[in-house]
């Protein structure tokens, strides 16, 4: 009798600290993927800041890029008024790949190389393309640990139970990845 | 969710995230790797002692690796991976900056972590490389370049930090400087177990101790699979301890032991050296470039 009463608190005990650190778990798996998605929000938030002081610095001297240059502007005024994260992420993708587009058109003019801001602001751009990349990558790594757990038997009866849902992953455009280089 | 759709998900996972080559450069032995043999021993002392003093009065790291190349990798994603490794700054500050150098692709990039993207800010980085870096480099002298690019470094983050009059406890968030505690304080447990253990009548209580904490722990702490794995472990570990300080040595043998010092008399190795990074982390600020 007294065994029996001993197994069973051992099997309750037992089952309950599993309860317990899988939801702790879960709960900081989609903490850590929210916190990192906002890292990557910082750096777009970044990149928003650099491009007026960029497109202000080279306005002169590519005068008739106004499509290239009109294709930033246009991409970065959707991002700041996108409200939900399926239309940021979609406006950021535009805007990176007109600051990719911009980056390649500047190469045709050697009269930049000349002005230190420009040099400077395409570093700082450069730069952030770089941390972006970085940030989104780390996300993504966090949202494969977390959907692991959400999707792994038996932890997932525990997710499914308590509505975790599965984090998305971001899914940037072809060869995104690798941020633009400063090519004066 | 079924097998198959579980292993289509697994092999999604695995196309879906991009991976490349990069190779680990292992622990780091100083501030200065030479992979590419490019700098003589002299030179890398010179660099070792500027480094390792920049460090002791600001906190600040600053890395310095030189490889041959980047085996098919490109440069921003080796040197965050890098930065990944060596954990270059302290853990609370993360003011580190790696400077990574491929003598073979001809590139270079100064990878600023997180504390330092104030101080050092990618176009300065941008300019450390083209005007002092690139120069010296085109002509073949590494180390003039290198050492140019640190004097750089370090007056750009002059002023950024000011260093806290306790800075060397600031370095204790590193584990490794707790290292020699840790091994004290487990062979002075060591000593009270053995001494408490061997005294007791039974030669078992011991594999019972071990069981409990292990499974409490375990548990409560990490999870169940593991709590379970670690009570099982920690249950054989003090069965066998119990056992042969109880039977085999005997508590007047292990009396005598202790009163002599025990085995935490073995504890106080002393470090000198080079102990590693403090636990900094970098995201991908910096700038790159080529000669």
């Amino acid at each position: 009798m007294n065994k029996t009463l001993w197994i069973v608190l051992g099997v309750v005990v037992l089952v309950g600290g599993y309860f317990m650190t899988t939801y702790n778990g879960l709960i900081s798996g989609s903490e850590l993927v929210d916190n990192q998605w906002k890292q990557v929000e910082v750096q777009y938030q970044r990149r928003l800041d650099l491009i007026p002081n960029l497109v202000e610095s080279v306005k002169g001297i590519m005068k008739q890029e106004t499509a290239v240059i009109g294709a930033v502007t246009d991409a970065r005024t959707r991002y700041m008024n996108s409200a939900t994260t399926g239309e940021k992420v979609e406006a950021a993708n535009q805007l990176e790949s007109a600051v990719v587009k911009f980056m390649a058109i500047a190469e045709n003019y050697p009269q930049l190389r000349s002005v230190e801001t420009v040099l400077s602001l395409q570093a700082e751009l450069a730069g952030t393309e770089n941390r972006v990349s970085v940030e989104r990558m780390r996300y993504n790594n966090q949202v494969t640990s977390y959907n692991l757990v959400t999707k792994r038997f038996p932890s997932n009866m525990i997710a499914s139970m308590f509505g975790f849902e599965k984090a998305v992953y971001f899914n940037a455009d072809e060869g995104a990845e690798k941020a633009p280089e400063v090519k004066l | 969710m079924s097998l198959r759709k579980a292993t289509i998900f697994a092999l999604v996972l695995l196309f879906a995230l991009p991976s490349y080559a990069y190779y680990s450069l292992g622990r780091p032995s100083g501030f200065v790797l030479d992979n590419a043999g490019v700098l003589s021993a002299e030179q890398k002392t010179l660099l070792e002692t500027k480094l390792s003093e920049f460090e002791k009065s600001s906190s600040n790291e600053i890395a310095v690796a030189i490889i041959p190349n980047f085996d098919g990798d490109y440069i921003e994603n080796f040197a965050v991976k890098l930065f990944e490794d060596w954990k270059i700054g302290k853990a609370d500050k993360d003011n580190g900056i790696l400077i990574l150098i491929a003598i073979e692709d001809r590139e270079m990039r100064i990878e600023v972590g997180y504390g330092l993207e104030g101080a050092l800010t990618d176009s300065q980085a941008y300019w450390i490389i083209n005007n002092s870096m690139k120069p010296w480099f085109q002509k073949g002298s590494y180390y003039l370049g290198i050492n140019d690019a640190i004097e750089k470094i370090i007056g750009a983050t002059k002023g950024e930090y000011v260093p806290s009059e306790n800075a060397s406890e600031n370095n204790t968030s590193n584990i490794e400087n707790f290292l020699p505690a840790i091994f004290f304080f487990l062979f002075l447990m060591f000593d009270i177990f053995a001494m408490f253990f061997s005294k007791s009548k039974s030669y078992w209580a011991g594999g019972v101790f071990g069981l409990v904490v292990g499974g409490a722990v375990g548990v409560f702490f990490l999870s169940l699979v593991t709590g379970t794995l670690l009570a099982i472990l920690l249950g054989l570990l003090g069965l066998i301890f119990d056992y042969v300080v109880s039977r085999v040595i005997g508590h007047e043998k292990i009396k005598v032991f202790i009163s002599s010092g025990g085995i935490s008399k073995w504890g106080g190795r002393g470090g000198g050296g080079f102990g590693g990074f403090g636990g900094g982390h970098s995201g991908g600020g910096g700038s790159s470039g080529k000669w």
